[in-house]
Protein backbone atom coordinates (compact mmCIF):
# COMPACT_ATOMS: atom_id res chain seq x y z
CA UNK A 1 0.00 0.00 0.00
CA UNK A 2 1.54 3.28 -0.95
CA UNK A 3 1.52 6.51 0.95
CA UNK A 4 0.59 8.40 -2.16
CA UNK A 5 -1.13 11.60 -1.36
CA UNK A 6 -3.68 13.16 -3.59
CA UNK A 7 -5.32 16.49 -3.78
CA UNK A 8 -8.73 15.59 -2.47
CA UNK A 9 -9.43 19.02 -1.09
CA UNK A 10 -7.79 20.53 -4.15
CA UNK A 11 -9.99 18.45 -6.42
CA UNK A 12 -13.07 20.21 -5.07
CA UNK A 13 -12.33 23.08 -7.36
CA UNK A 14 -10.09 21.43 -9.93
CA UNK A 15 -11.75 18.06 -10.34
CA UNK A 16 -13.46 16.60 -13.35
CA UNK A 17 -16.06 18.93 -14.89
CA UNK A 18 -19.60 17.89 -13.99
CA UNK A 19 -21.00 18.79 -17.38
CA UNK A 20 -20.83 15.82 -19.78
CA UNK A 21 -19.93 17.92 -22.83
CA UNK A 22 -17.30 19.86 -20.90
CA UNK A 23 -15.77 16.72 -19.48
CA UNK A 24 -15.58 14.54 -22.54
CA UNK A 25 -15.59 16.86 -25.56
CA UNK A 26 -13.46 19.67 -24.15
CA UNK A 27 -11.18 17.53 -22.05
CA UNK A 28 -7.49 18.26 -21.73
CA UNK A 29 -6.98 15.61 -19.06
CA UNK A 30 -4.74 12.75 -20.17
CA UNK A 31 -6.79 10.16 -18.29
CA UNK A 32 -10.11 11.24 -19.81
CA UNK A 33 -8.62 11.45 -23.29
CA UNK A 34 -7.04 8.04 -22.75
CA UNK A 35 -10.46 6.69 -21.80
CA UNK A 36 -11.97 8.25 -24.93
CA UNK A 37 -9.33 6.60 -27.10
CA UNK A 38 -9.92 3.22 -25.45
CA UNK A 39 -13.71 3.39 -25.75
CA UNK A 40 -13.38 4.47 -29.38
CA UNK A 41 -10.97 1.60 -30.08
CA UNK A 42 -13.37 -0.87 -28.46
CA UNK A 43 -16.22 0.39 -30.63
CA UNK A 44 -14.08 0.11 -33.75
CA UNK A 45 -12.93 -3.36 -32.65
CA UNK A 46 -16.52 -4.56 -32.65
CA UNK A 47 -17.34 -2.83 -35.96
CA UNK A 48 -14.22 -4.28 -37.60
CA UNK A 49 -15.00 -7.60 -35.94
CA UNK A 50 -18.50 -7.63 -37.40
CA UNK A 51 -16.92 -7.24 -40.86
CA UNK A 52 -14.69 -10.22 -40.05
CA UNK A 53 -17.74 -12.29 -39.05
CA UNK A 54 -19.37 -11.51 -42.40
CA UNK A 55 -16.16 -12.46 -44.23
CA UNK A 56 -15.95 -15.78 -42.40
CA UNK A 57 -19.66 -16.42 -42.97
CA UNK A 58 -19.19 -15.95 -46.70
CA UNK A 59 -16.17 -18.29 -46.64
CA UNK A 60 -17.95 -20.93 -44.56
CA UNK A 61 -18.66 -22.91 -47.71
CA UNK A 62 -17.44 -22.78 -51.32
CA UNK A 63 -19.63 -20.78 -53.66
CA UNK A 64 -21.24 -17.41 -53.11
CA UNK A 65 -23.40 -17.52 -49.97
CA UNK A 66 -24.39 -14.14 -48.68
CA UNK A 67 -23.01 -11.33 -50.81
CA UNK A 68 -21.72 -10.24 -54.17
CA UNK A 69 -17.94 -10.35 -54.70
CA UNK A 70 -17.61 -6.57 -54.87
CA UNK A 71 -19.17 -6.19 -51.41
CA UNK A 72 -16.86 -8.93 -50.11
CA UNK A 73 -13.90 -6.90 -51.36
CA UNK A 74 -15.28 -3.85 -49.56
CA UNK A 75 -15.51 -5.88 -46.35
CA UNK A 76 -11.92 -7.11 -46.47
CA UNK A 77 -10.70 -3.58 -47.19
CA UNK A 78 -12.78 -1.93 -44.48
CA UNK A 79 -12.01 -4.67 -41.94
CA UNK A 80 -8.30 -3.93 -42.31
CA UNK A 81 -8.61 -0.14 -42.30
CA UNK A 82 -10.91 -0.14 -39.28
CA UNK A 83 -8.86 -2.63 -37.27
CA UNK A 84 -5.47 -1.06 -38.03
CA UNK A 85 -6.28 2.64 -37.85
CA UNK A 86 -9.42 2.51 -35.73
CA UNK A 87 -8.85 -0.26 -33.19
CA UNK A 88 -5.21 -1.25 -32.65
CA UNK A 89 -3.51 2.13 -33.06
CA UNK A 90 -6.01 4.19 -31.02
CA UNK A 91 -5.99 1.51 -28.30
CA UNK A 92 -2.22 1.88 -27.93
CA UNK A 93 -2.52 5.68 -27.98
CA UNK A 94 -5.18 5.41 -25.29
CA UNK A 95 -2.97 3.21 -23.14
CA UNK A 96 -0.09 5.62 -23.71
CA UNK A 97 -2.23 8.60 -22.78
CA UNK A 98 -3.40 6.98 -19.58
CA UNK A 99 -0.16 5.46 -18.44
CA UNK A 100 2.83 7.45 -19.75
CA UNK A 101 2.28 10.54 -17.54
CA UNK A 102 1.60 8.26 -14.56
CA UNK A 103 4.71 6.20 -15.28
CA UNK A 104 7.10 9.14 -15.65
CA UNK A 105 5.59 11.31 -12.91
CA UNK A 106 4.19 14.02 -15.20
CA UNK A 107 1.01 15.95 -14.34
CA UNK A 108 -0.36 15.53 -17.87
CA UNK A 109 0.74 15.28 -21.48
CA UNK A 110 2.99 18.09 -22.67
CA UNK A 111 0.36 19.45 -25.08
CA UNK A 112 -3.07 18.75 -23.58
CA UNK A 113 -5.16 20.76 -26.06
CA UNK A 114 -3.48 19.11 -29.00
CA UNK A 115 -4.18 15.83 -27.27
CA UNK A 116 -7.90 16.63 -27.34
CA UNK A 117 -7.72 17.55 -31.02
CA UNK A 118 -5.78 14.34 -31.83
CA UNK A 119 -8.60 12.27 -30.44
CA UNK A 120 -11.59 14.19 -31.74
CA UNK A 121 -10.33 14.06 -35.31
CA UNK A 122 -10.75 10.28 -35.25
CA UNK A 123 -14.55 9.96 -34.94
CA UNK A 124 -14.93 12.27 -37.94
CA UNK A 125 -12.33 10.34 -39.94
CA UNK A 126 -14.07 7.03 -39.32
CA UNK A 127 -17.57 8.39 -39.85
CA UNK A 128 -16.34 9.56 -43.23
CA UNK A 129 -14.70 6.22 -43.99
CA UNK A 130 -17.63 4.05 -42.87
CA UNK A 131 -20.17 6.29 -44.61
CA UNK A 132 -18.75 5.17 -47.95
CA UNK A 133 -20.33 1.76 -47.38
CA UNK A 134 -23.73 3.45 -47.77
CA UNK A 135 -22.80 5.53 -50.82
CA UNK A 136 -23.97 4.65 -54.32
CA UNK A 137 -20.60 3.33 -55.51
CA UNK A 138 -19.90 1.48 -52.28
CA UNK A 139 -16.82 1.67 -50.09
CA UNK A 140 -13.19 1.14 -51.00
CA UNK A 141 -12.65 -2.36 -52.37
CA UNK A 142 -9.03 -2.38 -53.54
CA UNK A 143 -7.52 -3.63 -50.26
CA UNK A 144 -6.16 -1.54 -47.39
CA UNK A 145 -2.94 -1.07 -49.39
CA UNK A 146 -4.90 0.93 -52.02
CA UNK A 147 -2.67 -0.22 -54.87
CA UNK A 148 -3.24 1.65 -58.13
CA UNK A 149 -4.63 1.20 -60.71
CA UNK A 150 -7.28 -0.88 -58.88
CA UNK A 151 -7.92 1.66 -56.13
CA UNK A 152 -8.26 4.46 -58.71
CA UNK A 153 -11.38 2.77 -60.06
CA UNK A 154 -13.25 3.35 -56.82
CA UNK A 155 -15.74 6.21 -56.57
CA UNK A 156 -15.06 6.51 -52.86
CA UNK A 157 -11.32 7.13 -53.23
CA UNK A 158 -11.52 10.80 -52.28
CA UNK A 159 -13.40 9.98 -49.05
CA UNK A 160 -10.88 7.28 -48.15
CA UNK A 161 -7.90 9.50 -48.89
CA UNK A 162 -9.35 12.33 -46.81
CA UNK A 163 -10.09 10.01 -43.91
CA UNK A 164 -6.54 8.56 -44.13
CA UNK A 165 -5.20 12.12 -44.05
CA UNK A 166 -7.24 12.82 -40.92
CA UNK A 167 -6.02 9.62 -39.25
CA UNK A 168 -2.45 10.52 -40.18
CA UNK A 169 -2.74 14.05 -38.76
CA UNK A 170 -4.18 12.59 -35.57
CA UNK A 171 -1.38 10.03 -35.29
CA UNK A 172 1.39 12.58 -35.98
CA UNK A 173 0.01 14.99 -33.38
CA UNK A 174 -0.33 12.15 -30.89
CA UNK A 175 3.25 11.04 -31.59
CA UNK A 176 4.67 14.55 -31.19
CA UNK A 177 2.77 14.86 -27.91
CA UNK A 178 4.15 11.59 -26.59
CA UNK A 179 7.74 12.46 -27.55
CA UNK A 180 7.44 15.92 -26.00
CA UNK A 181 5.96 14.43 -22.82
CA UNK A 182 8.59 11.74 -22.38
CA UNK A 183 11.56 13.96 -23.18
CA UNK A 184 10.47 16.98 -21.16
CA UNK A 185 7.93 16.08 -18.51
CA UNK A 186 9.65 13.33 -16.54
CA UNK A 187 9.89 13.81 -12.80
CA UNK A 188 13.35 14.73 -11.52
CA UNK A 189 15.29 11.50 -11.03
CA UNK A 190 13.32 9.58 -13.64
CA UNK A 191 16.26 9.12 -15.97
CA UNK A 192 15.74 7.75 -19.47
CA UNK A 193 17.22 4.37 -18.54
CA UNK A 194 14.99 4.11 -15.49
CA UNK A 195 11.79 4.52 -17.47
CA UNK A 196 9.42 1.56 -17.77
CA UNK A 197 9.89 -0.45 -20.96
CA UNK A 198 6.35 0.51 -22.01
CA UNK A 199 7.39 4.19 -22.03
CA UNK A 200 10.52 3.35 -24.01
CA UNK A 201 8.50 1.34 -26.50
CA UNK A 202 6.13 4.29 -27.01
CA UNK A 203 8.99 6.79 -27.39
CA UNK A 204 10.48 4.71 -30.19
CA UNK A 205 7.08 4.03 -31.75
CA UNK A 206 6.31 7.74 -31.77
CA UNK A 207 9.46 8.42 -33.79
CA UNK A 208 8.38 5.73 -36.24
CA UNK A 209 4.99 7.41 -36.52
CA UNK A 210 6.31 10.86 -37.33
CA UNK A 211 8.63 9.37 -39.93
CA UNK A 212 6.17 7.17 -41.82
CA UNK A 213 2.66 8.61 -41.49
CA UNK A 214 3.64 11.61 -43.66
CA UNK A 215 4.89 9.18 -46.31
CA UNK A 216 1.48 7.48 -46.38
CA UNK A 217 -0.10 10.92 -46.63
CA UNK A 218 2.16 11.68 -49.59
CA UNK A 219 1.33 8.39 -51.31
CA UNK A 220 -2.44 8.78 -51.00
CA UNK A 221 -2.22 12.43 -52.04
CA UNK A 222 -0.58 11.27 -55.26
CA UNK A 223 -3.40 8.74 -55.73
CA UNK A 224 -5.87 11.56 -55.36
CA UNK A 225 -4.13 13.79 -57.88
CA UNK A 226 -3.80 10.86 -60.29
CA UNK A 227 -7.54 10.30 -60.17
CA UNK A 228 -8.86 13.85 -60.09
CA UNK A 229 -6.14 16.25 -61.25
CA UNK A 230 -4.66 14.53 -64.28
CA UNK A 231 -1.26 13.63 -62.83
CA UNK A 232 0.46 10.38 -63.79
CA UNK A 233 2.51 9.38 -60.79
CA UNK A 234 1.32 5.79 -61.03
CA UNK A 235 -0.09 5.67 -64.55
CA UNK A 236 2.22 3.94 -67.04
CA UNK A 237 0.30 5.58 -69.87
CA UNK A 238 1.60 8.96 -68.69
CA UNK A 239 5.09 7.83 -67.76
CA UNK A 240 4.30 6.77 -64.20
CA UNK A 241 4.77 3.43 -62.52
CA UNK A 242 2.33 1.59 -60.22
CA UNK A 243 5.24 -0.27 -58.59
CA UNK A 244 6.55 3.06 -57.28
CA UNK A 245 3.35 3.37 -55.27
CA UNK A 246 4.13 0.00 -53.70
CA UNK A 247 7.61 1.16 -52.73
CA UNK A 248 6.25 4.29 -51.08
CA UNK A 249 3.32 2.51 -49.46
CA UNK A 250 5.49 -0.19 -47.91
CA UNK A 251 8.08 2.32 -46.77
CA UNK A 252 5.16 3.38 -44.55
CA UNK A 253 3.55 -0.04 -44.30
CA UNK A 254 6.32 -2.07 -42.76
CA UNK A 255 7.20 0.37 -39.98
CA UNK A 256 3.42 0.55 -39.47
CA UNK A 257 3.50 -3.14 -38.55
CA UNK A 258 6.05 -2.30 -35.84
CA UNK A 259 4.00 0.69 -34.73
CA UNK A 260 1.33 -1.90 -33.93
CA UNK A 261 3.68 -4.31 -32.13
CA UNK A 262 6.37 -2.29 -30.30
CA UNK A 263 3.94 -0.89 -27.67
CA UNK A 264 2.72 -4.48 -27.26
CA UNK A 265 6.31 -5.49 -26.45
CA UNK A 266 6.35 -2.73 -23.85
CA UNK A 267 3.10 -3.94 -22.27
CA UNK A 268 4.30 -7.53 -22.06
CA UNK A 269 7.57 -6.29 -20.54
CA UNK A 270 5.52 -4.67 -17.74
CA UNK A 271 3.19 -7.58 -17.07
CA UNK A 272 5.58 -10.54 -17.02
CA UNK A 273 7.90 -9.08 -14.31
CA UNK A 274 4.89 -8.17 -12.14
CA UNK A 275 3.45 -11.68 -12.13
CA UNK A 276 6.88 -13.35 -12.01
CA UNK A 277 7.81 -11.12 -9.05
CA UNK A 278 11.20 -10.47 -10.61
CA UNK A 279 12.73 -7.49 -12.38
CA UNK A 280 12.77 -7.89 -16.12
CA UNK A 281 15.76 -9.84 -17.39
CA UNK A 282 18.09 -7.63 -19.45
CA UNK A 283 16.38 -4.25 -19.23
CA UNK A 284 18.90 -2.46 -21.42
CA UNK A 285 18.88 -5.28 -23.96
CA UNK A 286 15.09 -4.97 -24.15
CA UNK A 287 15.33 -1.25 -24.85
CA UNK A 288 18.06 -1.66 -27.46
CA UNK A 289 16.17 -4.54 -29.07
CA UNK A 290 13.13 -2.30 -29.53
CA UNK A 291 15.33 0.42 -31.03
CA UNK A 292 17.02 -2.12 -33.33
CA UNK A 293 13.70 -3.48 -34.54
CA UNK A 294 12.54 0.09 -35.22
CA UNK A 295 15.67 0.87 -37.23
CA UNK A 296 15.47 -2.37 -39.22
CA UNK A 297 11.81 -1.71 -40.01
CA UNK A 298 12.94 1.08 -42.37
CA UNK A 299 15.11 -1.15 -44.55
CA UNK A 300 12.90 -4.17 -45.18
CA UNK A 301 9.87 -2.76 -46.98
CA UNK A 302 10.38 -4.55 -50.28
CA UNK A 303 9.87 -7.99 -48.74
CA UNK A 304 6.18 -7.26 -49.38
CA UNK A 305 6.99 -6.94 -53.07
CA UNK A 306 9.21 -9.90 -53.94
CA UNK A 307 6.71 -11.02 -56.57
CA UNK A 308 6.70 -7.75 -58.54
CA UNK A 309 10.02 -8.48 -60.23
CA UNK A 310 12.71 -6.76 -58.20
CA UNK A 311 16.38 -7.07 -59.21
CA UNK A 312 18.03 -10.14 -57.68
CA UNK A 313 20.42 -8.03 -55.59
CA UNK A 314 17.51 -6.12 -54.07
CA UNK A 315 15.67 -9.34 -53.28
CA UNK A 316 18.72 -10.75 -51.52
CA UNK A 317 19.28 -7.53 -49.55
CA UNK A 318 15.68 -7.31 -48.39
CA UNK A 319 15.59 -11.03 -47.58
CA UNK A 320 18.64 -10.86 -45.31
CA UNK A 321 17.61 -7.54 -43.74
CA UNK A 322 14.23 -9.06 -42.92
CA UNK A 323 15.77 -12.17 -41.40
CA UNK A 324 17.99 -9.92 -39.28
CA UNK A 325 14.90 -8.71 -37.42
CA UNK A 326 14.67 -12.16 -35.86
CA UNK A 327 17.81 -11.35 -33.80
CA UNK A 328 16.47 -8.48 -31.63
CA UNK A 329 13.05 -10.15 -31.57
CA UNK A 330 14.70 -13.34 -30.34
CA UNK A 331 16.46 -11.31 -27.64
CA UNK A 332 13.09 -10.08 -26.44
CA UNK A 333 11.47 -13.52 -26.38
CA UNK A 334 14.53 -14.94 -24.59
CA UNK A 335 14.38 -12.16 -21.99
CA UNK A 336 10.66 -12.64 -21.34
CA UNK A 337 11.21 -16.36 -20.80
CA UNK A 338 14.26 -15.64 -18.63
CA UNK A 339 12.22 -13.21 -16.55
CA UNK A 340 9.70 -15.97 -15.85
CA UNK A 341 12.44 -18.53 -15.21
CA UNK A 342 12.77 -19.10 -11.48
CA UNK A 343 10.14 -16.47 -10.74
CA UNK A 344 7.37 -16.82 -8.22
CA UNK A 345 4.74 -16.88 -10.91
CA UNK A 346 0.99 -16.52 -10.59
CA UNK A 347 -1.45 -16.72 -13.46
CA UNK A 348 -3.96 -13.91 -13.24
CA UNK A 349 -5.72 -12.97 -16.48
CA UNK A 350 -3.15 -10.34 -17.65
CA UNK A 351 -0.35 -12.87 -17.18
CA UNK A 352 -2.27 -15.54 -19.09
CA UNK A 353 -2.70 -13.21 -22.03
CA UNK A 354 0.98 -12.19 -21.76
CA UNK A 355 2.18 -15.81 -21.85
CA UNK A 356 -0.15 -16.54 -24.77
CA UNK A 357 1.34 -13.49 -26.48
CA UNK A 358 4.89 -14.80 -26.11
CA UNK A 359 4.03 -18.20 -27.54
CA UNK A 360 1.60 -17.21 -30.29
CA UNK A 361 3.44 -14.07 -31.40
CA UNK A 362 6.51 -16.25 -31.81
CA UNK A 363 4.52 -18.50 -34.16
CA UNK A 364 3.64 -15.38 -36.15
CA UNK A 365 7.31 -14.42 -36.14
CA UNK A 366 8.39 -17.79 -37.46
CA UNK A 367 5.88 -17.71 -40.30
CA UNK A 368 7.23 -14.23 -41.02
CA UNK A 369 10.70 -15.71 -41.38
CA UNK A 370 9.30 -18.23 -43.86
CA UNK A 371 7.78 -15.37 -45.85
CA UNK A 372 11.12 -13.52 -45.81
CA UNK A 373 12.70 -16.26 -47.93
CA UNK A 374 12.48 -15.06 -51.51
CA UNK A 375 12.07 -18.45 -53.22
CA UNK A 376 9.47 -19.59 -50.68
CA UNK A 377 7.64 -16.26 -50.85
CA UNK A 378 7.02 -16.76 -54.53
CA UNK A 379 4.70 -19.60 -53.49
CA UNK A 380 3.26 -18.02 -50.33
CA UNK A 381 2.69 -14.56 -51.77
CA UNK A 382 -0.96 -13.43 -51.70
CA UNK A 383 -2.13 -16.71 -50.18
CA UNK A 384 -3.89 -17.45 -46.89
CA UNK A 385 -0.46 -18.24 -45.41
CA UNK A 386 0.13 -14.48 -45.35
CA UNK A 387 -3.31 -13.95 -43.79
CA UNK A 388 -2.49 -16.51 -41.08
CA UNK A 389 0.93 -14.91 -40.48
CA UNK A 390 -0.21 -11.35 -39.95
CA UNK A 391 -3.23 -12.37 -37.89
CA UNK A 392 -0.94 -14.28 -35.51
CA UNK A 393 1.14 -11.12 -35.25
CA UNK A 394 -1.73 -8.67 -34.94
CA UNK A 395 -4.44 -10.65 -33.11
CA UNK A 396 -2.50 -12.95 -30.81
CA UNK A 397 0.24 -10.31 -30.74
CA UNK A 398 -1.03 -6.73 -30.69
CA UNK A 399 -4.65 -7.44 -29.67
CA UNK A 400 -3.75 -9.91 -26.92
CA UNK A 401 -1.30 -7.35 -25.52
CA UNK A 402 -4.01 -4.67 -25.53
CA UNK A 403 -6.40 -7.05 -23.75
CA UNK A 404 -3.66 -7.99 -21.26
CA UNK A 405 -2.97 -4.29 -20.62
CA UNK A 406 -6.66 -3.62 -20.10
CA UNK A 407 -6.97 -6.33 -17.44
CA UNK A 408 -3.67 -5.21 -15.89
CA UNK A 409 -4.47 -1.52 -15.56
CA UNK A 410 -8.29 -1.58 -15.38
CA UNK A 411 -8.28 -1.71 -11.53
CA UNK A 412 -6.05 1.39 -11.51
CA UNK A 413 -8.43 3.17 -13.87
CA UNK A 414 -11.75 2.18 -12.31
CA UNK A 415 -10.80 1.48 -8.71
CA UNK A 416 -12.59 -1.89 -8.92
CA UNK A 417 -11.32 -5.40 -9.55
CA UNK A 418 -12.73 -7.18 -12.57
CA UNK A 419 -14.06 -10.73 -12.23
CA UNK A 420 -11.03 -13.03 -12.38
CA UNK A 421 -13.25 -16.02 -13.19
CA UNK A 422 -14.81 -14.34 -16.21
CA UNK A 423 -11.44 -12.91 -17.21
CA UNK A 424 -10.06 -16.43 -17.35
CA UNK A 425 -13.16 -17.63 -19.22
CA UNK A 426 -12.46 -14.88 -21.74
CA UNK A 427 -8.82 -15.94 -21.96
CA UNK A 428 -9.37 -19.66 -22.50
CA UNK A 429 -12.13 -19.12 -25.04
CA UNK A 430 -10.04 -16.57 -26.90
CA UNK A 431 -6.84 -18.60 -26.95
CA UNK A 432 -8.55 -21.79 -28.11
CA UNK A 433 -10.79 -20.30 -30.76
CA UNK A 434 -8.21 -17.89 -32.15
CA UNK A 435 -6.03 -20.90 -32.99
CA UNK A 436 -8.97 -22.77 -34.49
CA UNK A 437 -9.60 -19.62 -36.53
CA UNK A 438 -6.11 -18.87 -37.83
CA UNK A 439 -4.00 -22.01 -37.66
CA UNK A 440 -5.82 -23.84 -40.50
CA UNK A 441 -5.23 -20.78 -42.68
CA UNK A 442 -1.53 -21.75 -42.79
CA UNK A 443 -2.53 -25.03 -44.46
CA UNK A 444 -4.94 -23.27 -46.82
CA UNK A 445 -2.18 -20.91 -47.90
CA UNK A 446 0.40 -23.64 -48.38
CA UNK A 447 -2.15 -25.51 -50.49
CA UNK A 448 -2.55 -22.44 -52.68
CA UNK A 449 -5.74 -20.69 -51.61
CA UNK A 450 -5.46 -17.02 -52.60
CA UNK A 451 -6.45 -14.26 -50.19
CA UNK A 452 -9.18 -11.67 -50.87
CA UNK A 453 -11.56 -14.02 -52.70
CA UNK A 454 -15.21 -14.74 -51.81
CA UNK A 455 -15.29 -18.16 -53.45
CA UNK A 456 -12.77 -21.00 -53.62
CA UNK A 457 -12.02 -24.49 -54.83
CA UNK A 458 -13.90 -27.27 -52.99
CA UNK A 459 -10.52 -28.73 -52.02
CA UNK A 460 -10.26 -25.92 -49.45
CA UNK A 461 -13.75 -26.48 -47.98
CA UNK A 462 -12.96 -28.33 -44.75
CA UNK A 463 -10.25 -26.04 -43.41
CA UNK A 464 -12.37 -23.01 -44.30
CA UNK A 465 -15.32 -24.40 -42.36
CA UNK A 466 -13.10 -25.07 -39.33
CA UNK A 467 -11.64 -21.58 -39.61
CA UNK A 468 -15.09 -19.99 -39.80
CA UNK A 469 -16.33 -21.91 -36.76
CA UNK A 470 -13.25 -20.73 -34.86
CA UNK A 471 -13.95 -17.21 -36.09
CA UNK A 472 -17.55 -17.15 -34.89
CA UNK A 473 -16.59 -18.50 -31.47
CA UNK A 474 -13.60 -16.16 -31.14
CA UNK A 475 -15.94 -13.28 -32.00
CA UNK A 476 -18.50 -14.46 -29.44
CA UNK A 477 -15.73 -14.76 -26.82
CA UNK A 478 -15.12 -11.04 -27.09
CA UNK A 479 -18.64 -10.43 -25.77
CA UNK A 480 -17.33 -11.94 -22.51
CA UNK A 481 -14.61 -9.27 -22.58
CA UNK A 482 -17.27 -6.59 -23.00
CA UNK A 483 -19.22 -8.03 -20.08
CA UNK A 484 -16.12 -8.18 -17.85
CA UNK A 485 -15.28 -4.57 -18.72
CA UNK A 486 -18.78 -3.24 -17.98
CA UNK A 487 -18.93 -5.18 -14.72
CA UNK A 488 -15.37 -4.21 -13.75
CA UNK A 489 -15.91 -0.51 -14.39
CA UNK A 490 -19.45 0.00 -13.05
CA UNK A 491 -20.70 -2.87 -10.90
CA UNK A 492 -17.86 -4.79 -9.25
CA UNK A 493 -18.05 -4.67 -5.45
CA UNK A 494 -14.41 -5.58 -5.00
CA UNK A 495 -12.32 -2.46 -4.53
CA UNK A 496 -8.82 -2.32 -5.95
CA UNK A 497 -5.89 -1.48 -3.70
CA UNK A 498 -3.42 1.20 -4.76
CA UNK A 499 -0.75 -1.28 -5.79
CA UNK A 500 -3.37 -3.71 -7.18
CA UNK A 501 -0.86 -6.51 -7.94
CA UNK A 502 1.54 -7.85 -5.33
CA UNK A 503 4.57 -7.69 -7.62
CA UNK A 504 3.77 -4.36 -9.27
CA UNK A 505 6.47 -1.71 -9.17
CA UNK A 506 6.61 1.79 -10.57
CA UNK A 507 5.20 5.28 -10.10
CA UNK A 508 1.77 4.45 -11.50
CA UNK A 509 1.09 2.12 -8.57
CA UNK A 510 1.77 4.81 -5.97
CA UNK A 511 -1.35 6.78 -6.82
CA UNK A 512 -4.71 5.68 -5.42
CA UNK A 513 -7.13 3.43 -7.30
CA UNK A 514 -8.98 4.83 -9.14
CA UNK A 515 -6.29 7.27 -10.18
CA UNK A 516 -7.40 10.78 -9.14
CA UNK A 517 -8.33 13.29 -11.83
CA UNK A 518 -5.05 15.13 -11.21
CA UNK A 519 -1.86 13.33 -10.30
CA UNK A 520 1.72 14.51 -9.87
CA UNK A 521 0.79 18.20 -9.89
CA UNK A 522 3.96 18.39 -7.85
CA UNK A 523 6.76 16.15 -9.11
CA UNK A 524 7.02 12.95 -7.11
CA UNK A 525 10.05 12.00 -5.06
CA UNK A 526 11.69 9.15 -6.89
CA UNK A 527 13.11 6.22 -4.91
CA UNK A 528 14.98 3.75 -7.07
CA UNK A 529 13.84 0.82 -4.91
CA UNK A 530 10.26 1.50 -5.89
CA UNK A 531 10.90 1.68 -9.61
CA UNK A 532 10.78 -1.46 -11.70
CA UNK A 533 14.14 -0.51 -13.25
CA UNK A 534 15.57 1.81 -10.62
CA UNK A 535 18.87 0.03 -10.26
CA UNK A 536 19.57 -0.69 -13.88
CA UNK A 537 22.87 1.25 -13.82
CA UNK A 538 24.15 -0.29 -10.59
CA UNK B 1 5.78 23.83 -0.70
CA UNK B 2 6.46 20.24 0.04
CA UNK B 3 5.27 18.54 3.21
CA UNK B 4 7.75 15.72 2.62
CA UNK B 5 10.91 15.75 4.67
CA UNK B 6 13.61 14.29 2.43
CA UNK B 7 15.66 13.20 5.44
CA UNK B 8 12.98 10.70 6.51
CA UNK B 9 13.02 7.29 4.83
CA UNK B 10 9.68 7.14 3.08
CA UNK B 11 8.35 5.17 0.21
CA UNK B 12 8.12 6.78 -3.19
CA UNK B 13 5.14 9.06 -3.08
CA UNK B 14 3.55 12.18 -4.42
CA UNK B 15 4.18 15.33 -2.53
CA UNK B 16 1.15 16.72 -0.78
CA UNK B 17 0.37 20.38 -0.84
CA UNK B 18 -2.64 22.63 -0.86
CA UNK B 19 -0.83 25.82 -1.74
CA UNK B 20 0.48 27.15 -5.00
CA UNK B 21 3.91 25.86 -5.82
CA UNK B 22 6.80 27.21 -7.78
CA UNK B 23 8.05 24.62 -10.20
CA UNK B 24 11.70 25.43 -10.86
CA UNK B 25 11.80 23.19 -13.89
CA UNK B 26 8.69 24.54 -15.59
CA UNK B 27 10.55 27.10 -17.72
CA UNK B 28 13.00 24.49 -18.89
CA UNK B 29 10.14 22.16 -19.62
CA UNK B 30 8.33 24.77 -21.67
CA UNK B 31 11.40 25.50 -23.74
CA UNK B 32 12.09 21.79 -24.11
CA UNK B 33 8.56 21.08 -25.30
CA UNK B 34 8.76 23.88 -27.87
CA UNK B 35 12.09 22.62 -29.14
CA UNK B 36 10.84 19.01 -29.31
CA UNK B 37 7.69 20.00 -31.17
CA UNK B 38 9.66 22.11 -33.64
CA UNK B 39 12.11 19.31 -34.39
CA UNK B 40 9.54 16.51 -34.61
CA UNK B 41 7.15 18.57 -36.75
CA UNK B 42 10.06 19.40 -39.07
CA UNK B 43 10.89 15.70 -39.36
CA UNK B 44 7.26 14.91 -40.21
CA UNK B 45 7.13 17.65 -42.84
CA UNK B 46 10.45 16.52 -44.30
CA UNK B 47 9.26 12.93 -44.70
CA UNK B 48 6.03 14.14 -46.35
CA UNK B 49 7.99 16.15 -48.89
CA UNK B 50 10.59 13.43 -49.41
CA UNK B 51 7.85 11.01 -50.46
CA UNK B 52 7.23 13.29 -53.46
CA UNK B 53 10.91 13.89 -54.19
CA UNK B 54 11.61 10.18 -54.04
CA UNK B 55 9.02 9.36 -56.65
CA UNK B 56 10.30 12.04 -58.99
CA UNK B 57 13.87 10.74 -58.63
CA UNK B 58 12.83 7.12 -59.14
CA UNK B 59 11.03 7.98 -62.36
Amino acid sequence: MSHAATHDHHDDHHGAPKNFFQRWCMSTNHKDIGTLYLVFALLMFFIGGSFAMLIRAELFKPGLQLMQPYFFNQLTTMHALVMIFGAIMPAFVGLGNWMIPLMVGAPDMALPRMNNLSFWILPFAFTLLLSTLFSAGGGPAGGWTMYPPLSLQSDSLAYVVFSVHLMGISSIMGAINIIATILNMRAPGMELLKMPVFVWSWLITAFLLIAVMPVLAGAVTMLLTDKYFGTNFFNPGGGGDPVLYQHIFWFFGHPEVYIMILPAFGIISEIIPTFSRKPIFGYKAMVFAIASIAFLSFIVWAHHMFAVGLPLGAEIFFMYATMLIAVPTGVKVFNWVSTMWGGSMTFETPMLFAIAFVILFTIGGFSGLMLALVPADFQYHDTYFVVAHFHYVLVTGALFAIIAATYYWLPKWSGRMYSEFWGKMHFWNSVIWVNVLFFPQHFLGLAGMPRRIPDYNVAFANFNMVSSIGGFLFGASQLIFLGVLVHGVFFSKKKATDRVWEGAKGLEWTVPSPAPFHTFDVPPVIHDDELAHGHVND
Amino acid sequence: MSTIDPSKPIRMTQQNTSSATVDPVSDNRRKGVRRTVTITAAIALAFFLVSFVQIVLMK
